[in-house]
């Protein structure tokens, strides 16, 4: 049989089927009439070869479907069973409704080649030949074994290999533990008292990470436990010519008002113990602020950190307002390089 | 000249802000169009058109006694980032107690200082006043070395 008729057969028998959820789903050839059987059995032999060779050659034949239901069903059975797949003619199986897989990719692919850009990993490793799914990246610590808050140095470990945090860096940062309490859980056995320790970490150059702890036996051990935290979650805040805040910041934290206004230059930090240190931590150098409502200690810190954390910049403003933002000092009164 | 309108006109457009509304009308008086028109130089809304109680005019509608009691200003409002650029508007000025300010003390607000019991300006804040050129903000007000009557404040911060 020439190859040319082999592969007109293919197309008007069933291609194997690409479904939703990505298998290859092996198609049957139509029944024959009985004029055709002989044919259709010399063919199937001759399919099977070339099929071999192919690029999907999971196509089984009419014959051997029919065989393996055999093995299953009775023959009145088989004949019910034949008479219905015939019902299912090619323009039926295109027009077939296909099965919504849950997380349904929004184009079209069988997913058998590596994709450039949507197949994501690159590493030096991956074999390109077969699609992957995401490869986590290497990592030096133990992924088993959670980090120990109270071994700094497994902290400053996964900083400084996952981060890229010098250690240097790490040694020059300011600590400060702010709030160091008892409080006490109280359960049928009785007052369960913990040491609470509330610790900020910063650079001051714009730096800052705040921690929370408790530890049943030593407040010391609070300590240490939060300032580990306080490390992992150290973030960036910006400041206006590295000194003072954007524009004037008020924040209403559980039952803290806070209200903070930017200063000139040599001003000082003129605002609550807490906020001083934070500011201190953080870079900044000039404020004015007023603490009003509840001055928990605990929250003015948190009240603190959320709005210096969430100023709003002058080139944002800008942006929005489809604007050029131009800081004049910089543009006419900045120093030649 | 009252500014019991203009309250409205800020509350208005506070309220369309916090509700993200995307187009509002309010009344068209000189007064209005010249805040909504210093609004739109200064990029904090995304148009202004003249309409009728029902919507804003496609074809140039001429103003005349006859329609004039069913004008409208039609205003669009501009959001980014999920917020509104108009976050706030405050009367200067109230019904009560009417507000002026000379040039020395409109440069003191504008470096960020207070004058006269009013506030400084924060970054984004436009403050609009009544001078003999015509409604002018803070900073296009110093420019022309003119003080005037204050209006209302519309901020960017909060």
């Amino acid at each position: 049989m020439s190859k040319r008729a082999l592969y007109q057969l293919l197309r008007t028998a069933n291609r194997p089927r690409i479904h939703g959820n990505g298998c290859v789903k092996a198609q049957i050839a139509r029944e024959s009439t009985d004029a055709t059987k002989a044919l259709s059995e010399k063919i199937s032999s001759e399919i099977k070869q070339e099929v071999a060779k192919l690029e999907f050659p999971t196509i089984i034949t009419r014959s051997d479907h029919i065989q393996r239901l055999s093995k299953y069903y009775s023959p009145k059975m088989l004949k019910s069973i034949i008479a219905a797949e015939q019902t299912v003619t090619p323009d039926l199986w295109d027009k077939r409704k296909k099965a919504k897989p849950l997380f349904p990719l929004s184009y079209a692919d069988d997913l058998a080649k590596h994709d450039p850009f949507y197949d994501l990993p690159r590493m030096p490793w991956t074999d390109f030949s077969e699609p992957h799914q995401p490869v986590p990246p290497p990592s030096d610590l133990p992924q088993t074994v959670p980090p120990d808050l109270m071994n700094t140095d497994v902290v400053e470990a996964e900083l400084a290999n996952n981060r890229g945090i010098s250690r240097d860096y790490m040694r020059r940062l300011i600590v400060r533990p702010l709030v160091r309490k008892l409080v006490s859980n109280v359960t049928r056995l009785g007052k369960i008292r913990s040491f609470y320790s509330l610790v900020i970490v910063g650079d001051e150059n714009g730096m800052i990470g705040i921690g929370e702890a408790k530890d049943r036996n030593e407040s010391s051990r609070a300590v240490m436990k939060a300032k580990s935290k306080a490390l992992r979650n150290m973030f960036y805040i910006p400041r206006l010519d590295n000194r003072t805040i954007f524009g004037s910041l008020e924040n209403n934290y559980h039952g803290v008002d806070v209200q903070l206004w930017p200063r000139p230059p040599g001003f000082g930090l003129r605002v609550n113990h807490l906020i001083h240190e934070v500011a201190v931590c953080a870079g900044l150098k000039d404020l004015g602020g007023k603490v009003r409502g509840s001055r928990n200690k605990m929250n003015t810190i948190k009240a603190t950190i959320e709005m210096l954390r969430n100023q709003v910049l002058p080139e944002e403003i800008a942006r929005a307002r489809g604007k050029k933002a131009v800081d004049i000092k910089k543009t006419y009164f900045s120093a030649r390089k | 000249m009252s500014l019991h309108n203009l309250s409205y006109v800020c509350s208005h457009l506070k309220n369309c802000s916090m509700a993200r509304v995307p187009i509002t009308s309010i009344q068209y008086t000189k007064l209005h169009l010249g805040i909504i028109l210093g609004l739109y130089r200064h990029g904090a809304i995304s148009h202004v058109q003249l309409g009728s109680r029902k919507g804003p005019d496609t074809e140039p509608v001429q103003v005349t006694s006859e329609n004039i009691s069913t004008r409208r200003l039609w205003v669009t409002l501009k959001y980014y980032n999920a917020e509104p650029v108009l976050k706030n508007a405050l009367l200067e000025s109230k019904p009560s107690k009417k507000k002026t300010m000379k040039l020395p003390g409109l440069k003191r607000l504008i470096e960020g200082y207070w004058a006269e019991n009013t506030k400084p300006l924060d970054p984004g804040d436009l403050l609009f006043l009544r001078t003999d050129k015509g409604i002018l903000e803070a900073r296009e007000a110093v420019e022309l070395q003119r003080g005037g009557q204050l209006l209302c404040r519309f901020t960017s911060l909060r």
